[in-house]
């Protein structure tokens, strides 16, 4: 499978950072006088990486170094802090980058108008979020905090940046980026002899905000929103509630703390029957879900190179994403290319959301995916795990990719195995594969 | 002194929100009669239940009622009142004890809430004994109210009428589920169910869940009608005329709009139509396998035992209207004699417990996971046909008919004649019980201490484990027979051709079951239960496991119910279940399920939407509507 007879000696190379927890991917086609062309996928780590900031900076100068200064087409797939951080957190290296063409999924287009009420709404739940979080806080719910705040992290830092600072950054490369659709004419490059082809996401909003595999509650999103509106956001601006009764009946909290009976309410042995956050229980649900369905407005790219085999590069997507996929036809010359036809051509697929549960189709994906032969999953678990994000990358799912492609699965956070027929260049900062 | 029997405290009849038309305004009130506990500390604070009425929103709390004040003590507790969070605290409690006591009359030993789960310093899970379930009456200011397996806890619910919801309720006033006896009533189940299977929270089948909150509903319905007080005005309204029974059944939907199910129960029982008639739901054997919801899932259950309750609550006053009408039938019109509506109203109530109590009771004839409605009916039959062998009321008959009108059937029943319903006793005799019924501490009875019974049930399943992994005394073809391998430890294995790992055998409970039948025999059983885990490889967990009823007298295993686990289809099946309905998100983001997972919020909640998504004339929050009250 190495591209012997090629001007340039190989197909592709794929090239995934292994700076930690987030995605930064460089992918070199040769050209036919054997120039290379360059796509970089996102630059980000998640929030907490310890000098993030440095990190990035060395991420981005190998990427200056490797290209010249230049990429040919430089791609943000979703708004999330562990794709984009780098855009913002390197500004200097990454204003010394220059980009030739600059894609983004049709779910950042500010002249969409269904991007625009997606993102409006996701605006509005994150700051009604920041609040719930801040509550908890004060209700001394630490657990709660953390799980709504690590879920917002996705989204940056409360102050010093945001996801969506970096998507500007990204979009202020060129005056003319492409919001990219699934139904879009896949791309020809000419001089390469290579298409890529937009499979997501998806331009039906109840497919973005579907997030799991199941049929029988398809409406997840709309049922924690639901929830999180009526019980938790009325009560979250500055000034309590007013009491339902006669103040004859109630008694401040800072008087019952001290009253005998109350007492025993506040005490350390009974906190785990304490109510004083539950009011804000909707926003974990809320929080998970948002975090999801913009995972499910991924740009996923496909790659088929001249021969016909197909590099997958599927971002975060999740199930609503992937199964808009079966669905998508173009007509190229005289043939027609599907979306479960790339799958089956699919020889090396980029792990959706760090290898996590419902980031993988099993039937509608990874089953389809006849001619599978490397995996690379960007991933560092024990972070993943600082985060309370135990199954991240899902071991279930590990062990099936490894068993499709015989053990041909590279994970940004452990050794490179041996891959017989691929040549893998491997040291600390990436691994390559050259195909 | 002797002490008093009971203790009488006021509540509200109905939700006082759909209380207050002046028709109804002398009937709202009634007097339960609770167990007198004489310990008794403000809050209410007993021995099952502590009342705690902190309200964080509001960030503040209210006084805790002292029902042992003299002034209390003798008018039966405070009037009804909306405006007084002390008589809040007073209903709550009242009717939770209710429900407990409902629980313990039909099972015939003290009730005890589910263990909290913790973990020691070495990982391993630790089960603490939980002596008293919370109950926070105003803990969220929303339309939901919720069992908080977490907390040991009943989570209560206020919030602002909205515009829409009824002419019944001021808009901009406050509906307060505390004082919504259904409600209270539902989550207590909740909480004892709980207490007696835990593995019901599981979902492994679509009836599972659905089975949680039908149950729930059950209760409460039944527990509502138990009470005289709000019967006797539907039954002079009707004039007793019993092919107009169906003001019972808009009673029952209307309680479906106090639980949020108003949509579900209106398609199970039926509804009032335009011109104020009543339209009842007709059955079809289609209702059960057509329903996927979990909320209209379970109103087919609901909709099944509330039938089986108005065929023996016919039965039972077909003889009065005869009395009453010189032998005819047919009623003279105008106003029933005062007389005939108290009598009709008591066989009701009566009829109503009866239900109650048979519905409660087949909890200990129920598979330890996995339950299906089929099942459910077979514990039903075989539990009452335990106690009262001879049916001459015909309330099983009652109860088939339901079910099978409903579509309702256990699968492996050849047909659903009594004798092919009632479980079976093992396919092979267990030789050496009676050497472990020896080692067993089996008093937990009505007057046991509860943290004694608590831990001599944990005891005793450590005995009984220890009896089923010796070979001595249980063969390997006994322990085959009963679906279990025994192991030591956890070993791999291949399970028609699945791989995986086998885990060793639990006991999950053993609980003595005592009963006092209607001719005074005593019936004393011991209820054992037995489960087992397998973790294929592709995922996820598949548990078998089996209830074993045995006889303490005669030292014999009478009945054996079964869930398998041990073919590629069934654990194909049951992992494509839970990959279909279970959220993963919090398995991605929470290790160790260290949130605080509320599923029965959750159904709450996705109960509301479907009113909301079906168009039906229901506002998202909680209804206190009125369409078929008695007027």
């Amino acid at each position: 499978m190495n591209g012997e007879g090629a001007p340039a000696g190989f197909r592709a190379r794929v090239r995934m950072y292994r700076h930690g927890l987030g995605d930064c991917l460089l992918v070199t086609l040769p050209r036919h006088d054997a120039s290379p062309y360059f796509i970089l996928i996102d630059c980000g780590v998640i929030l907490g990486t310890a000098n993030a900031a440095n990190v990035m900076q060395g991420v981005l100068e190998d990427v200056l170094q490797t290209t010249g200064g230049k990429v040919d087409l430089l791609v943000a797939t979703h708004e999330h802090w562990d794709h984009l951080s780098g855009f913002i957190q390197a500004p200097e290296a990454f204003a010394r980058l220059a980009a030739d063409a600059v894609w983004l999924a049709w779910t950042e287009d500010p002249d969409d108008e269904l991007a625009q009420k997606l993102t409006v709404e996701r605006h509005q739940h994150l700051d009604n979020l920041r609040l719930s979080s801040a509550r908890m806080r004060l209700a001394g719910d630490e657990q709660g905090a953390d799980v709504v705040g690590t879920l917002l992290e996705f989204f940056g830092a409360a102050s010093g940046g945001t996801t969506n600072d970096a998507l500007e950054a990204v979009r202020g490369k060129r005056d003319d980026p492409r919001y990219c659709k699934p139904g879009d004419p896949p791309m020809l490059l000419d001089a390469v002899g290579a298409r890529l082809y937009v499979l997501g996401p998806p331009r039906d909003e109840a497919l973005i905000k579907k997030t799991l595999p199941s049929t029988k509650a398809p409406e997840t999103y709309g049922i924690a929103a639901e929830g999180f509106a009526a019980e938790v956001v009325p009560y979250l601006a500055g000034e309590v509630a007013d009491s339902p009764f006669s103040s004859l009946y109630a008694i401040p909290n800072q008087v019952a703390q001290e009253l005998d009976f109350l007492k025993h309410y506040w005490s350390d042995d009974a906190s785990w029957r304490g109510i004083d956050d539950a009011w804000l229980g909707a926003a974990a649900d809320l929080a998970m879900q948002l975090d999801s369905a913009t995972n499910n407005t991924s740009l996923v790219i496909a790659i088929e190179l001249a021969d016909g085999d197909v590099l997958l590069f599927a971002a975060d997507a999740q199930v609503g994403n992937w199964l808009s996929w079966q669905d998508l036809s173009w007509t190229i010359d005289d043939r027609t290319v599907t979306g479960p036809d790339l799958l089956k051509r699919t020889i090396l697929y980029k792990v959706g959301h760090h290898g996590s549960h419902n980031a993988t189709l099993r039937a509608k994906g990874l089953e389809l995916m006849d001619g599978l032969r490397l995996a690379m999953i960007p991933v560092f678990h024990d972070m993943a795990v600082k985060k309370h994000w135990g199954n991240m990358p899902l071991p279930g799912l590990v062990d099936a990719l490894s068993e499709k492609v015989q053990g041909a699965v590279l994970r940004s956070d452990e050794d490179a195995p041996l891959i017989p027929g691929v040549k893998v260049t491997a040291n600390p900062l990436y691994f390559e594969v050259e195909l | 002194m002797p002490k008093p029997p009971a203790r009488r405290l006021k509540v509200y009849a109905y939700d006082p929100s759909i209380g207050t038309h002046l028709e109804t305004l002398g009937i709202n009130e009634a007097v339960l009669n609770v167990r007198w506990e004489e310990e008794l500390a403000p809050g209410p604070v007993g021995e099952y239940l502590e009342v705690i009425d902190v309200d964080p929103v509001s960030q503040c709390c209210y006084a805790p009622v002292d029902l042992n004040h003299p002034h209390l003590l003798v008018r039966d507790g405070l009037r009804p009142s909306e405006a007084n969070p002390q008589f809040h605290q007073q209903m709550v409690y009242a009717t939770a004890m209710t429900t407990i006591e409902h629980f313990e009359r039909a099972l015939g030993r003290v009730a005890l809430w589910a263990p909290r789960e913790t973990q020691g310093p070495d990982g391993k899970r630790v089960d603490e004994f939980v002596q008293r379930l919370r109950i926070y009456p105003h803990a969220l200011r929303t339309a939901n109210s919720f069992y908080s397996p977490e907390r040991k806890a009943l989570l209560l619910g206020y919030f602002t009428a909205s515009e829409t919801d009824s002419d019944d309720v001021l808009p901009g006033g406050l509906v307060f589920c505390a004082l919504s006896h259904d409600i209270v009533a539902h989550e207590t189940t909740h909480a004892l169910l709980d207490g007696l299977h835990r593995r019901f929270r599981e979902p492994t089948n679509p009836d599972v869940l659905a089975f949680h909150e039908a149950f729930a509903d059950v209760v409460a319905l039944f527990q509502h009608f138990t009470m005289p007080e709000a019967l006797r005005q539907a039954i002079a309204a009707t004039r007793g005329d019993l092919r107009q029974e169906n003001l019972l059944a808009q009673l029952a939907v209307e309680f479906g709009h106090a639980e949020g199910y108003y949509g579900a129960l209106r398609d199970a029982i039926g509804h009032t139509a335009a011109d104020n008639t009543w339209v009842p739901a007709i059955p079809t054997p289609k209702d059960y396998g057509s329903a996927t919801e979990p909320h209209t899932h379970g109103s087919v259950l609901v909709a099944a035992v509330f039938d089986a309750f108005l065929q023996i609550y016919r039965f039972r006053t077909t003889d009065l209207v005869r009395l009453a009408t010189g032998g005819t039938g047919v009623l003279p019109p105008g106003n029933l004699p005062v007389d005939l509506v108290e009598r009709m109203a008591a066989e009701a109530s009566k009829a109503a417990a009866h239900v109650l109590a048979i519905c409660i009771r087949a909890l200990d004839y129920c598979p330890p996971v996995d339950i299906t409605f089929g099942e459910y009916l077979r514990a039903l039959i075989t539990a009452d046909r335990d106690l009262v062998p001879d049916d001459q009321r015909a309330y099983r008959v009652a109860f088939i008919a339901a079910f099978r009108a409903r579509g309702i059937y256990p699968s492996e029943v050849k047909s659903l004649a009594q004798d092919s319903l009632v479980w079976e006793p093992p396919p092979l005799r267990l030789t050496n019980v009676r050497n472990v019924l020896k080692q067993l501490n089996v008093d937990w009875d009505l007057d046991s201490d509860r943290r004694r019974a608590y831990e001599e049930s944990l005891a005793n399943a450590r005995t009984m484990h220890r009896w089923l992994m010796n070979p001595a005394e249980v063969s390997d073809e006994e322990l085959t027979a009963l679906g279990l391998r025994r192991i030591a430890q956890t070993e791999p294995v291949t399970v028609d051709g699945i791989e995986g790992d086998l885990h060793p055998i639990e006991v999950h409970s053993v609980r003595p079951a005592r009963r006092v039948a209607p001719d005074g025999r005593i019936q004393a059983d011991l209820v054992v239960e037995i489960t087992q885990t397998f973790w294929p490889k592709g995922g996820g967990h598949v548990r078998s496991g089996c209830t074993l009823l045995i006889d303490l007298k005669r030292a014999e295993a009478r009945y054996f119910v079964r869930k398998r686990a041990d073919s590629a289809d069934r654990i194909a099946k049951l992992q494509g279940f839970a990959l279909e309905t279970t959220d993963q998100l919090p398995a991605t983001y929470f290790m160790n399920a260290d949130r605080r997972a509320e599923p029965f919020a959750l159904i709450h909640r996705e109960a509301r939407q479907k009113h909301v998504a079906a168009g039906d004339d229901v506002p998202a929050t909680r209804v206190a509507a009125n369409d078929g009250s008695p007027r």
